[in-house]
């Protein structure tokens, strides 16, 4: 729960904000290649068939952001990227078999389904008693490691950007 | 000299085979563990997959060379096939979903589409399939844009999306400026959006 201004407002501009895990990505092992779930290959049959890996390494890290979850029960996880689905055939023929898979071979209990933002937060909404923390500052200045600030937009040549 | 490039740009390539074959290998037996959690086995945890696309409103190349996908070279990214194949794939399967957020490319894309195709894209948004996150005409920074400039992308982007759908966006989605301000989210707040996701966050300030 982000508080923006509480000097002068209070909690009265509050938003509810979600931080997103891995950038905007896709779970890591996902994002080496661009797609990589397009290439999910479920023939066991073959030497390339790479279902089960892609499946655990999903699940593994649904499991590892759970703990960051507040009520620890509903999640979101992207699957996109930039300028990703311009074969949206090969990426939805990918996920359905991933989520397909995930669900029905379960080493814990998750179900994965196919979903957007709006009823994301819809379903955080029908949990009840949980508490988020509030939060009454900004994010300035961002910086990737300590040698990569992104802060260079604030000094320089500052009337060009009137 | 030119010898020695050929043979560094063949090392370099039978580098990516070699990673590739790993990966394969590594695809026939998970090697992973799932770590347990406290009180795993008393509930199921919701997942729910989110299908999006991140479109740079202008960034390696121009807005016009990313919807048509011109100068590959630059960058191997064609907008307009997105849609095009979204919307394809959307219909095929009504679990599935997409979210899409830049109003600038999607009112280049569907200003271009026939009545049939447009009332497809009415349907899945009606449906709930599609779902137009934010909606504003580019996703603005949050540092540099003036007040005045973030309330008029947003309200073209908007406007756009009211007078075609009758739909209003619900949810801020700022999942690539470099830093968060308060004076944004109070905007957001302002603008009636109910949540605000964004991603890029220092380290340190993370849990």
């Amino acid at each position: 729960m982000w508080q923006p201004f509480t000097g002068n407002f209070g909690s009265q501009k509050q938003i509810l904000t979600h931080i997103l895990h891995n950038n905007y990505g896709p779970p890591p092992d996902f994002s080496n290649e661009q797609n990589a779930w397009d290439e999910v290959i479920p023939y066991s049959n073959y030497l390339e068939y790479n279902l089960d890996y892609r499946c655990v390494s999903l699940q593994t890290f649904v499991n590892d952001i759970a703990d960051s979850v507040p009520n620890k029960r509903t999640m979101m996880v992207l699957f996109g990227d930039d300028f990703t689905f311009q074969n949206a055939f090969m990426s939805y023929r990918g996920l359905d078999k991933l989520i397909d898979y995930c669900n029905k071979n379960q080493k814990t209990n998750m179900q994965f389904k196919y979903s957007t933002p709006g009823k994301y937060l819809d379903a955080l909404k029908l949990e009840t008693g949980v508490e988020y923390k509030v939060v009454k500052h900004d994010f300035f200045p961002y910086y990737q490691d300590r040698l990569r600030f992104w802060s260079g937009f604030f000094t320089s040549r500052p009337d060009f950007k009137k | 000299m030119d010898k020695y490039n050929f043979i560094d740009a063949h090392n370099r390539k039978m580098e990516k085979v070699y990673d590739h074959d790993e990966k394969v290998t590594k695809g026939r037996k998970p090697t992973k563990e799932l770590n347990r959690r406290e009180n795993q086995d008393k509930y199921t945890l919701d997942v729910h997959i989110v299908p999006h696309t991140h479109d740079d409103v202008g960034w390696l190349k121009t807005v016009e060379e990313y919807f048509t996908g011109a100068k590959p070279g630059n960058a191997r990214a064609n907008v307009a096939l997105i849609l095009d194949t979204v919307i394809n794939e959307l219909q095929k399967d009504p679990k599935r979903t997409f979210t899409y957020v830049e109003m600038k490319f999607f009112s280049m894309w569907y200003n271009e589409q026939d009545q049939k195709t447009k009332q497809i894209v009415k349907d899945l948004i009606k449906k709930g399939q599609l779902e137009i996150t934010m909606g504003g005409w580019s996703a603005t920074d949050e540092a540099c844009p003036t007040y005045e400039d973030i309330i008029l992308n947003m309200h073209m982007g908007h406007d756009f999306l009211w007078n075609e759908f009758r739909v209003k966006p619900r949810i801020g989605w700022m999942i690539d400026p470099f830093g968060h301000s308060e004076g944004n989210a109070a905007l957001f707040s302002d603008f009636g959006f109910e949540a605000l996701f964004f991603s890029r966050m220092n380290l340190d300030m993370r849990d």
